[in-house]
């Protein structure tokens, strides 16, 4: 085995997700490898890092289900309070943030975005910051409801919603920075669409959140 | 981590710091499967690098 075939199987060695006779020569490679162990120990060192810190970016599985479960029926800071921070931070639901993540909403307790808003978009077209602008709009709709709701989250809650949506927010702003580099780029453009529809998907739990307190 | 261009950042989180599946990743960013470890692969060595600079 060679060190590029090596570095082609890295991942996969380390994952434990090599056949057995690649396992095999990877093992050998490596006892008689310095600079290819190196590589090795540095990867193990990068996923010891990762899996260390916190899982606050998968709502569905930490942020949501604690959120749903805190809520019963505080009624502390008023939900209003947080509205212009989030009108900022609620420019998308992260790239890493799936709707799948997160709890599969009931009946929609607000109006749905826009029907144009599901239309795909060609990768460079014009019709980009167009769509940009009308989930900006749906956002702003979605925003005003939430703020005539007379119900409210706990101040916890708050804090942890608002840091999540500054993450999301801060992909958005990469991903857009990275089109501006390279607009035909497909990739990048859908994760821009998808971005803007997950972020309206999150607020519409909110609200509905909102409406069960 | 910030560093990371955006496409092999996501796949990264969610990979390896979320736990989730390259099958899970795909459908969830709307990729390939082969993509998300083409981005996973290529997140990791920007990472290992910068460990060893």
């Amino acid at each position: 085995m060679t060190c590029a075939e090596a570095e082609d199987r890295l991942d996969d060695y380390v994952d434990g997700s090599l056949p057995e006779a690649e396992f095999q020569e990877m093992e050998l490679h490596l006892a008689g490898c310095p600079p290819c162990r190196e590589q090795e120990r540095r990867l193990r060192a990068v996923l010891a890092q990762a899996t260390a810190l916190p899982k606050a970016l998968s709502p569905a599985r930490d942020l949501w289900p604690g959120i749903a479960g805190r809520i019963e029926g505080q009624r502390r800071a008023p939900l209003r309070g947080w509205l212009p921070i989030s009108l900022a931070a609620a420019a998308a639901v992260a790239i890493a943030l799936g709707s799948t993540l997160l709890p599969r909403p009931g009946p929609p307790a607000v109006p749905p975005p826009p029907p144009g808003l599901s239309v795909a978009v060609s990768p460079g077209s014009d019709a980009l910051p167009e769509v940009e602008a009308d989930y900006a709009r749906a956002t702003t709709a979605l925003l005003a409801a939430l703020s005539e709701r007379p119900s409210s989250f706990s101040s916890e809650t708050l804090a942890s919603v608002q840091k999540n949506l500054e993450v999301i927010d801060e992909a958005l702003a990469e991903v857009r920075e990275a089109l501006r580099k390279d607009p035909n780029n497909g990739e990048l453009t859908h994760m821009l669409v998808a971005t803007h529809r997950k972020k309206l998907d999150v607020l519409r739990r909110v609200v509905k959140l909102s409406t069960q307190l | 981590m910030a560093g990371l261009p955006p496409g092999a950042r996501a796949v990264f989180v969610l990979h390896d710091v979320e736990g989730y599946r390259h099958q899970e990743i795909a459908a969830l960013l709307g990729l390939a499967e082969g993509t998300s470890k083409a981005q996973l692969h290529r997140a990791r060595k920007l990472l290992r690098e910068a460990l060893g600079e």
